[in-house]
């Protein structure tokens, strides 16, 4: 990395962020060019923005900084044409919506995704963090992504939903798909018989996820269950019924923030604990600290790497001026490590308090789903450690291509269980 | 002074609320169990349920829409019950009394 052009080939360029040393760029950026006009490889340049408080705030503002382009960058920094649109939920889906089309979507699903109704889930929750952890002691040497991290919100979140058992595998290759488009290894044969490009195989995997809950929500208008797919059959917007298409990009929205970002960060939290025998023992011997734990999981994984917005007026930021219409990208995953407001930032550390990390975004979009991933997160990570006290890796992880996905797709390890 | 008695646990904790936008803040502020103001005052979480006692003369905060909507959840909802991220701090929070769920 010497000069600008090569900063801006590595910012377009997914293979750049299959990993962690990414971070010496952001780095640098943070400390001479923190609001970089990027001219990459991307269809379009945009505003790459590495500090904090200037994500913060264009996470803070969802009238200046619109998600109408999508919430982050999409493939190739390509722009969606109005057919690709429609299929991918834009106007629908919450984290594709504006104020006041967004108040009206999200607030009537706030109250179903809130500490006092997800808390009492522990018990069902740990059931099922004993099962994959049953099943993972019956084998000893397991896939850390395929049969932990991925197992955990596949069975929490789509049994959640209401969705058949017979189906959990099929839904999880579709949004595993959608959202590592990136990564060449998540393609199926079609794909890359038809030589569609990455955005193309977003948007196509998009539709077959909403696909799936839209019907998903005509059953529960006619036959109501106990379940999420009925709550958001029947939400409405002051007593007007969400339509089909609402109600099924909320089971989206569900599906695909539920199963991608808490797989990708525990496949990365249990790596590095892994790494860290005398972190991970302090935190089967101190169950207190299993909160904070999560957080720097999440602070350190980032399993979301950027967010887009689109300015909707002249503005400036750090002294900047953006103009309308421009693509401001926050990039999250390096707010999570500026100097400025993370002590020690490069250090790993189950204890760090305070951990204000982004991870879950801020203000109007921040993540809706976050009291489920964390409750989720906070029962696995301490268990796995008290079973298996040693894990040894069987081989190298594999990282996820993806300028926005953190995770693995594939981290063989043998249990040693106490 | 602009203060206000949390009670907990049948004790009063009488804080100056100046300098903050909402009571969640003045509780978070000072370490007032069970309030965890997680979302920061969007009505999200669900974190700072308060049971209101008495509001002094002059102080006008009703309740809106999404607040009833997510006191529909919290535990143990009563009529007093508020979010207290949704009490602002003004000119005439003083005096105001409200307790805490334990």
């Amino acid at each position: 990395m010497t000069d600008l052009l090569d900063i801006d080939r590595s910012l377009t360029t997914p293979d750049f962020f299959a990993g962690m040393e990414f971070h010496d760029l952001f780095t640098r950026l943070r400390a001479e060019d923190p609001v970089h006009w990027t001219e990459g490889t991307h269809d379009r340049n945009f505003w790459s923005l590495s500090r904090y408080a200037d994500c913060l705030t264009i996470m803070s503002d969802a009238t200046l900084f619109s998600n109408l382009a999508g919430p982050h960058l999409p493939p190739k920094g390509r722009e969606l044409t109005p057919e690709e649109h429609h299929r991918f939920g834009t106007g629908s889906h919450i984290l594709l919506s504006d104020p006041p089309d967004h108040g009206r979507k999200r607030r009537p699903m706030n109250k179903h995704f809130a500490v006092p109704v997800v808390t009492p889930m522990r018990p069902v929750f740990t059931e099922i963090v004993n099962e994959i952890l049953d099943e993972a002691a019956a084998r000893n040497d397991v896939d850390l992504v395929a049969d932990i991290a991925a197992q955990l919100p596949v069975k929490v979140i789509l049994r959640l939903l209401g969705v058949a058992e017979e189906d959990w595998s099929t839904l999880q290759n579709m949004a595993v798909r959608m959202m590592h488009s990136q990564d060449a290894t998540t393609h199926d044969a079609a794909y890359v018989e038809a030589q569609h490009d990455e955005l193309t195989a977003k948007v196509a995997y998009m539709d077959q996820v909403f696909q799936y809950c839209a019907g998903l929500i005509r059953d529960r208008r006619a036959t109501p269950r106990e379940d999420y797919a009925s709550i958001f059959a029947q939400l409405s917007d002051g007593g007007e019924p969400f339509s089909e298409r609402d109600a099924g990009f909320m089971a989206v929205g569900f599906v695909l923030g539920g199963l991608e970002g808490t797989r990708n960060a525990v496949s990365v939290g249990l790596m590095e604990l892994m790494n860290r025998p005398e972190q991970a023992r302090r935190l089967v011997d101190s169950p207190g600290l299993a909160k904070s734990a999560v957080e720097e999981v999440l602070r350190w994984t980032t399993p979301s790497k950027n967010r887009l917005r689109v300015a909707t007026a002249d503005t400036e930021i750090g002294g900047q001026k953006i103009r309308k219409g421009e693509w401001v990208v926050g990039w999250i995953t390096s707010a999570n490590r500026d100097e400025e407001v993370f002590e020690r930032p490069f250090e790993f550390d189950i204890a760090r308090s305070p951990n204000k990390h982004l991870s879950f975004g801020h203000g109007t979009h921040s993540c809706i789903g976050r009291a489920m991933a964390r409750l989720e997160m906070e029962i696995l990570f301490p268990e796995v450690f008290r079973r298996f006290p040693t894990i040894e890796a069987r081989g190298e992880p594999e990282w996820v291509v993806s300028d926005n996905a953190t995770g693995l797709n594939r981290f063989p390890v043998r249990l040693e269980a106490r | 002074m602009k203060t206000v008695t949390f009670v907990v646990d049948g004790v009063d904790r009488v804080l100056d609320a100046t300098g903050h936008a909402n009571l969640m803040q003045v509780a978070v502020e000072n370490d007032i169990p069970t309030i965890e103001g997680e979302c920061g005052g969007d009505m999200t979480c669900g974190t700072c349920h308060v049971y209101l006692e008495s509001t002094p003369e002059g102080y006008d905060a009703p309740r809106g829409a999404d607040e009833e909507d997510m006191l529909e959840v919290v535990e143990a909802p009563t009529e007093a019950s508020r979010l207290a991220c949704q009490l602002p701090v003004d000119e005439s929070v003083g005096g105001l009394r409200l307790r805490v769920p334990t």
